[in-house]
């Protein structure tokens, strides 16, 4: 299929989507650092991300999607090796190495690594009779483990995290039997509780704080008082509940755009990447905030709409991983600034500020159009739905 | 549907569930707990900062001042700043980083301290000559590379104005490559170089801790400020993180300094940037007026009292919330313009602005200086004013972005006493000068008053006793201070019909008045003349008066001056301690030797009272404070006559009698009685040694009272030379003679 057919038959409501949710994404990371001179300017880098990312997604959408296919292991292979490579290479930052130098870019290798794992289970899962046996879940499991295990060690628990769900919902989407699932839930959950032992100190306090605040109730000012709770306020419950008090403070309309105090006034941390959903919602309110999520939920539930248009096995399986991606990624950036989960930085797609999560982000949704732009079976074997 | 499709439809209907719930409870937090995050917004932003109240000055009845506030600075170290980014604080926190961590050996020392500033300039050279290999993990453990890494990047980055992380990096980098070299060479530096920067900043802190020490004698030596934070970090430290319940002890704030004049503190301003960790900040001090002489304002010094901060008392906490309240009410008229021009502002809103201001008002007290002695106590409330308060926005780096209101300060009220200021001084020199020739850390006390009732000046020595010991002897006779008290009795009594025996039929004075009464000298014939046996001091006198009195007639005689019991004794006024008089046992038992001031017990203010009613025929209240209540006269109810007999008996004391060695006092114009009353065994002859009058007989202005504590020799001879001391000097005077004469 040439390139401009390709193009005559993209899914423009699609485009329109995640251009829109990008369009938020360059407003607010603009409200949350207008008022900052540190980062002045980061939406303007986040638009030369974006338009960056839009000419690669292009360069993606042109080409057929069975080349990714066959590329897939050799791009697992490679985000695997920027893994690795990572901890003698990379910096440390606040303690973790997670980027790449590269020149003024910093590349996070764990982004990357969320993509490469949705094309090389795609592969991998494409055909039916490898899903329906043992290796349909064994294999992906190891293929999963690897890179989790690598980037939890950075340590980036939060982005690890991310990669179980994908396996899992692509498993069951490729018609992994359910009760080999339960197993592999529940033998997960097992080694998630033992793991609990290997948790860094600091990730320890975070787990313990959230799992203390539970207690607090509503009269924490009660407690203002107390030592204890005053000092994990101002400690490891600091960023939570500085997001807890811009999301509760923005009440059903918000303060407006671009006059929340707990952003404006610096109170609250990361709020261009890991807490940009509590700026939405101080500044937007609860209207603003179901807004963006509403549109989010469009966006997953369109990549699943193609999904289940499409026929091909491999493309089918791509699209349910990018929306997998999405979804648990928004659900898990909405949790952890409401503290519905314990404190670790994760991106909201489309909305927070990142070079590598930008790209990420717009090469899976190049991906989706190249596989809904290019519905007929292409492939041979069994790979059809 | 295919098996696919149903479970891509079961996916989506997963993510819709994850989507409720986030809904849900975002719905929670933002509609039905809006109330209380709100306002924990506001707390985040709004803050309340105290004002500080000027605290009012204690004058002199001239308006001078006597004690005041001054603002001052105060130097404080923040010692978790001063290890990290200071020099000095890297060299020794790293170097002993270093020792622990087997990087560096020296022999004979367990650690660096800062006591000894060699101990500085060793931990640099150590900590230079660290290999970079010691900052591996590998080599040092993770926790000491990394802090090892970090101080030695403090260290050079602080002396070369290089960049610090720039240093950590390529510190990192050398590590990683598996170099040995120093540090120093690693970055192509100069070892002597380093050494020479470091030596500047040391000598800095060295000059800085002698000026701060020059200007305020109670501050701390640097040195011993820095090591014993270096401990209590390293005690903290000890504590397994558990258990640590204090935030780290270095986060807090010690004082070094407080106090020091604004010149002291320029030379640090000058050089603050270059010494993290160390901060100035403006205080405020309460500084007493300087007098010229030897012992300045010191009498007064207890007298005067302390400004000290206090934890919360309960004896304050009414005034405190009235004080509040009234805030309140000022401020909630503020806030209803705030509202209307900025955020709308609910009720739990304004209860919030409420709390806030409460606490800080709280706080305020709680750190503010109150007085907890002497005058700055009694009259703390006026004195004290109250503190302002500004509302202001803030964000978390900048403490102040927008002033929302401000409440000014009440300031203190300014107290004027008594005293004067010119007088004080004399007495104070006086007092000195009379002392001269007597022992060592002679006790004496002198008081002058006016004829109100005012205290104009009152001295006392030695200066490192509390006045207490010496105004208010615990045992001590007045001696024949008190007689002319008696000899009014005795006339009144006469006049008036009450038990008495006249003084034409008392026997002649021959020396001993029966077992252990007797009188110094044989005045024969003069017992029976008043003028005389109270100029002259005749015991034969007053026995006899006192028999024809008895033992209540002549107490009596001491009440009505308020220097015995039942009397009228002086009110309880502010800023006056005046215990009530007291008598003793042996004193009911021998009316006689009550009547020459045996049993009898008072202190300089006292009796000047007194004398000041033998002047003017009332008995004043004696009074501190010139503004406020005063307790006023009472009239005695004396005749004119019998006064002046006793009058007459005084100049003739001063004239003829026992005083009249002293020639001053008669130049002077001065009535007075003198007192030589033994204290301790009969035969050891020490004496409290009285002179007691006052000035002029015509135009009295001003009573006087001088005692010397347990001296050897007569009163006139003791206390004589302090008064005349005073009154020449006031002579000399000419502007205070006029008044005062």
């Amino acid at each position: 299929m040439s390139g401009l057919r390709v193009l005559a038959r993209v899914d423009w409501w699609l485009v329109l989507l995640a251009g829109v949710l990008s369009l938020w994404g360059l407003l607010f990371i603009h409200s949350a650092t207008a008022a900052d001179p540190r980062f002045q300017g980061q939406h303007l880098r986040q638009a030369v991300f974006l338009a960056v990312s839009c000419g690669c997604g292009l360069l993606l959408l042109l080409t057929p999607y069975s080349r990714v296919m066959r590329l897939a292991w050799p791009i697992y292979g490679l985000v695997v090796l920027a893994l690795v490579l990572l901890p003698f290479v990379g910096p440390r930052i606040n303690g973790a190495v997670r980027w790449y130098r590269v020149g003024p870019l910093s590349l996070q290798p764990a982004e990357f690594a969320k993509l490469g794992l949705v094309v090389v289970l795609a592969a991998w899962l494409r055909l039916r009779h490898k899903a329906r046996a043992v290796e349909g879940l064994v294999v992906p499991i190891l293929i999963t483990a690897v890179p989790a295990t690598l980037i939890m060690r950075q340590p980036d628990l939060g982005s690890s995290l991310v990669l179980w769900p994908i396996l899992l919902a692509m498993c069951h989407a490729a018609g992994v039997p359910t009760k080999g699932l339960l197993w592999a839930v529940g033998v997960g959950l097992l080694v998630a509780a033992g793991g609990v032992f290997f948790l860094k100190d600091y990730q320890l306090q975070r787990v313990d704080v959230w799992a203390q605040h539970f207690t607090w109730g509503p009269d924490i000012e009660s407690l203002d008082d107390h030592q204890h709770v005053r000092r994990l306020l101002m400690g490891p419950a600091y960023q939570p509940w500085q997001s807890l008090i811009a999301v509760g403070g923005g009440g059903l309309l918000g303060f407006g755009y671009g006059l929340g105090p707990q952003s404006q006034f610096d109170f609250l941390p990361y709020r261009n990447a890991d807490y940009i959903f509590a700026v939405v919602c101080e500044e937007l309110g609860l209207v603003g905030a179901l807004g963006l999520l509403l549109l989010q939920a469009l966006l997953v539930l369109w990549l699943l709409r193609i999904a289940a248009r499409t026929r091909e096995r491999f493309g089918r399986l791509l699209v349910v991983g990018v929306a997998t991606y999405l979804a648990t990624q928004t659900l898990l950036h909405v949790a952890v600034c409401t503290w519905l989960l314990p404190a670790t930085g994760l991106p909201m797609p489309l909305i927070s500020y990142g070079g590598s999560g930008t790209m990420v982000t717009v090469l899976a949704v190049a991906l989706v159009l190249n596989v809904s732009a290019r519905r007929e079976p292409v492939l041979a074997g069994d790979g059809y739905a | 549907m295919s098996v696919s499709l149903r479970r891509i439809r079961q996916l989506a209907v997963l993510f819709g569930l994850g989507l409720a719930m986030v809904v849900a409870h975002l719905t929670d937090v933002m509609v039905v707990d809006h109330d209380a995050w709100l306002q924990r917004s506001y707390r985040n932003r709004w803050a309340f900062r105290d004002v500080p109240t000027r605290r009012g000055s204690v004058q002199d009845r001239e308006g001078r001042w006597l004690t005041a506030d001054q603002p001052c600075a105060a130097v404080e170290l923040h010692y978790w700043a001063f290890r990290r980014y200071h020099p000095v604080g890297a060299a020794i926190e790293g170097a002993n980083l270093a020792l622990d961590c087997d990087a560096i050996r020296l022999p004979g020392l367990a650690h660096l301290d800062y006591r000894d500033p060699r101990h500085a300039t060793a931990a640099l050279h150590l900590l230079v000559a660290v290999g970079v290999d010691k900052l591996r993990a590998e080599v040092s453990g993770k926790d000491n590379a990394r802090d090892l890494r970090f101080y030695l990047s403090s260290l050079l980055s602080s002396l070369t104005n290089a960049s610090h992380s720039q240093i950590g990096r390529q510190l990192r980098q050398a590590a990683a490559a598996g170099s040995q070299e120093p540090a120093c060479h690693v970055l192509g530096l100069d070892p002597r170089e380093l050494r020479a920067l470091f030596a500047v900043r040391l000598q800095e802190l060295v000059e800085l801790d002698r000026r701060v020490r020059a200007g305020d004698r109670r501050a701390e030596v640097l040195w011993e400020v820095l090591e014993s934070a270096r401990a209590k970090r390293i005690e903290w430290l000890g504590i397994p993180k558990a258990n640590r319940k204090r935030a780290p002890p270095d986060q807090k704030l010690c004082c070094v300094a407080d106090g020091l004049a604004f010149e002291v503190i320029l030379y640090l301003a000058s050089i603050q940037e270059r010494h993290p960790g160390l901060l100035v900040h403006a205080s405020v001090r309460r500084v007493r007026n300087t007098l010229p002489g030897r012992s300045g304002l010191a009498s007064l010094e207890p007298f005067l009292g302390r400004v000290t901060p206090v934890f919360w008392r309960a004896d304050q906490q009414q005034r405190d919330q009235q004080l509040l309240e009234q805030q309140l009410d000022q401020m909630a008229v503020e806030l209803d313009e705030l509202s209307e021009e900025d955020v709308l502002l609910s009720d739990r809103l304004r209860e919030l602005v409420r709390d806030r201001a409460h606490k800080a008002v709280q706080g305020y007290l709680r750190r503010g200086r109150v007085g907890t002695s002497g005058v700055e106590k009694e009259l703390d409330l006026p004195l004290r004013g109250g503190p302002g308060l500004r509302f202001v926005e803030r964000s978390r780096r900048t403490p102040e972005r927008k002033l929302l209101g401000s409440f000014d300060v009440t300031p203190g009220l300014d107290c004027r006493l008594t005293f004067d200021l010119r007088l004080q001084a004399l007495l104070e020199q006086a007092l000195d000068e009379g002392l001269a020739s007597l022992e060592r850390d002679q006790a004496a006390a002198m008081a002058v008053v006016n004829m109100r009732g005012d205290v104009l000046a009152l001295a006392s020595r030695p200066l490192d006793k509390l006045p207490a010991a010496v105004f208010w002897p615990s045992a001590g006779n007045i001696g024949s201070v008190g007689k002319p008290f008696v000899l009014l009795e005795h006339l009144d009594a006469m006049r008036r019909g009450r038990p008495h025996k006249p003084h034409r039929e008392y026997h002649d004075c021959v020396g001993s008045y029966g077992p252990r009464l007797g009188c110094d000298h044989s005045h024969l014939g003069d017992a029976r003349d008043p003028v005389k046996a109270l100029g002259e001091s005749c015991n034969f006198f007053f026995y006899q008066a006192a028999e024809g009195l008895h033992g209540e007639g002549v107490l009596a005689a001491y009440a009505r001056f308020g220097l015995a019991p039942g009397g009228r004794h002086q009110q309880r006024i502010p800023g006056l301690w005046l215990r009530n008089p007291v008598k003793t046992e042996r004193s009911h038992r021998d009316p006689r030797r009550l009547a020459i001031g045996y049993g009898i017990q008072a202190n300089v203010l006292t009796m000047a009272r007194a004398y000041a009613g033998l002047a003017t025929g009332r008995l004043p209240g004696l009074s501190f404070v010139l503004d406020g209540h005063r307790p006023g006269t009472v009239e005695l109810g004396l005749h004119p006559d019998d006064l002046a007999v006793v009058r007459d008996g005084m100049e003739h004391c001063v004239r003829e009698g026992t005083a009249a060695r002293e020639a001053g006092l008669r130049e002077l114009g001065v009535l007075a009685k003198t007192g030589t009353a033994t204290v301790g065994e009969p035969r050891s002859k020490i004496n409290n040694a009285w002179l007691a009058g006052y000035l002029t007989r015509e135009r009295p202005t001003l009573a006087f009272a001088a005692v010397v504590y347990g001296v050897r020799g007569y009163g006139a001879a003791r206390a004589g030379p302090l008064v005349i001391a005073f009154l020449e000097k006031l002579r000399n005077d000419p502007q205070l003679w006029e008044i005062f004469r």
